[in-house]
């Protein structure tokens, strides 16, 4: 039995203007694992290839023990997604959508859906047309809850909902990775949800993998060091991994924070923020 | 696919009665000036054409991406329109026939185009539906226009090709026996163009 829920080999899409090119990252079993990226990185076109919602050129996936490179049904049967914004028709109510979803999951959890509806506040009878973004969304996060998933694919499942709802969700979230063989992929703008919650972060970039790391390694290991220009000179190219000239100083992306802060005891030394890395591999120098 | 065909029903069921409501009291308005039975082919044109709603607002609304992810094949997501396609233009042709039965009892009088606008139904409905449906599974939803205006227009080109064949070629001038053979035809068609579809669709575009 693997150690991953999901498994990415060399994940490769072509299209005129954009290139997924060889993504390759795992799931860990138990964890929940943050995908990164500017709008039009390739993190939906990454999930939708996990998905079989759009067909990849080359490359493998592995999800929750299939060996093979297709997703069966039994194995849908085991994952949860949630896509940004609505996923069901809008004249249904959540009660109709819970019969025509019974029809569908064969480990359809009817009680639960119900539990999840009421926790959520949302109303059984209401068309889902009359529903909120939030509660749209909740009751995305309902369903995927409600057919003994083992992996939830969320794809900016938090993005333009308030504070206050995204945190119930993540709460949730963290509730389900509680059982040891569930595990969560989940890719958002919103950095500081990952930063609560994720054990790992993946950040692409045009279509490429720059780096999976577990997230208390960036939060400990990188960092932001600030210098005017004589110092920036002294510093060893090799330990810059990006820089970026902010008029009067600059502001550089390093990676082992406490090595270089003794090398360097003059110079500024910043925690960081996975969004401050992100910025700078988006929009720092090499 | 039972969750699938249950999902087009609601959905359906929740549009379709304002617009079997029009189409009968326009179809009603109509058989008086033409033929009673000119109902049956009014009816169920338009209920087989909230098939195509459906697919055009399961994509607006995401719910084919997301029926993708279920666990279904995207065979049983294409069959499901097929099937559901035949379900509405059944009905319709039901509905129609049993207005036209009762304007005929209503009004003591006697029609002789049942048959062919019993014909036409089915014919006009399998053909288009042959085209509709693909296309709109292939085409962006803001195409879809064109694919139903493409879809009537090799409908109409089709019957008239088939008769004009039907009565040239094979020499049969009998307008029942000739709807006979289209409607056999349409049938084959729509046959194979689910068939086609199964197999040849990939992306729901």
């Amino acid at each position: 039995m693997s150690n991953y829920a999901l498994k990415l080999t060399n994940i490769t899409k072509k299209y005129d203007d954009f290139i997924l090119d060889n993504v390759s990252f795992n799931v860990p079993k138990g964890n929940i694992v943050g995908l990164i990226g500017e709008n039009g990185a390739g993190k939906s076109t990454t999930l939708n290839s996990i998905l079989d919602i759009i067909e990849r050129d080359s490359g493998n996936v592995f999800i929750l023990d299939s060996e093979k490179n297709k997703i069966s049904n039994a194995t849908r049967e085991k994952i949860g997604v949630v896509f940004d914004g609505n996923n069901f028709p809008e004249d249904l109510t959540p009660q109709k959508l819970n019969n025509v979803l019974k029809a569908i999951y064969s480990n359809w959890e009817e009680q639960k859906f119900y539990e999840l509806l009421e926790k959520f506040s949302l109303p059984k009878n209401k068309k889902i047309k009359k529903f909120s973004k939030g509660m749209k969304m909740k009751l995305s996060i309902s369903v995927a809850l409600s057919h003994k998933a083992q992996l939830l694919i969320l794809d900016e499942a938090t993005s333009g909902l308030d504070p206050v709802v995204r945190d119930d969700i993540l709460d949730i979230l963290l509730d389900f990775v509680q059982e040891e063989n569930n595990s969560i992929l989940m890719s958002s703008h919103i950095t500081s949800d990952l930063e609560k919650i994720a054990d790992y972060i993946i950040f692409i970039h045009k279509g490429k993998v720059i780096f999976e790391e577990k997230k208390d390694n960036l939060i400990y290991n990188y960092g932001i060091m600030k210098c005017k220009l004589k110092a920036f000179n002294d510093i060893e190219k090799k330990e810059l991994i990006r820089y970026r000239n902010m008029d009067y100083r600059y502001e550089i992306l390093i990676k082992n924070k406490k090595e270089l802060e003794k090398k360097y005891p003059n110079v500024i030394m910043d925690n960081i923020k996975i969004e401050d890395i992100m910025l700078m591999y988006v929009k720092g120098c090499e | 696919m039972k969750g699938l065909l249950l999902k087009d029903f609601y959905t359906t069921k929740a549009n379709i009665l304002v617009a079997l409501l029009s189409c009968v009291v326009m179809a009603i308005g109509l058989s008086i000036v033409i033929s009673p039975s000119v109902v049956i082919i009014l009816v169920a044109i338009p209920l087989s054409m909230t098939v195509s709603s459906t697919i055009i607002s399961d994509k607006k609304n995401k719910w084919t991406q997301f029926a993708i992810t279920l666990p279904v094949t995207k065979k049983q997501i294409i069959s499901s329109k097929y099937i559901a396609y035949l379900f509405w233009t059944v009905l319709g042709m039901l509905v129609g026939s049993l207005v036209c039965y009762i304007i005929l009892k209503v009004t003591n009088i006697t029609d002789e185009y049942i048959n062919m606008f019993m014909g036409f139904s089915i014919i006009i409905s399998l053909l288009s539906g042959s085209f509709i449906i693909p296309c709109n599974f292939i085409l962006p939803e803001e195409n879809s226009l064109i694919g139903t205006i493409l879809a009537y227009s090799m409908t109409s080109g089709m019957l008239a090709l088939f008769i004009y064949l039907i009565k040239k070629v094979i020499g049969v001038s009998n307008m029942n026996l000739t709807l006979l053979i289209i409607c056999s035809i349409s049938v084959i068609v729509y046959l194979i163009s689910w068939y086609i579809s199964q197999k040849k669709i990939k992306n729901f575009n």
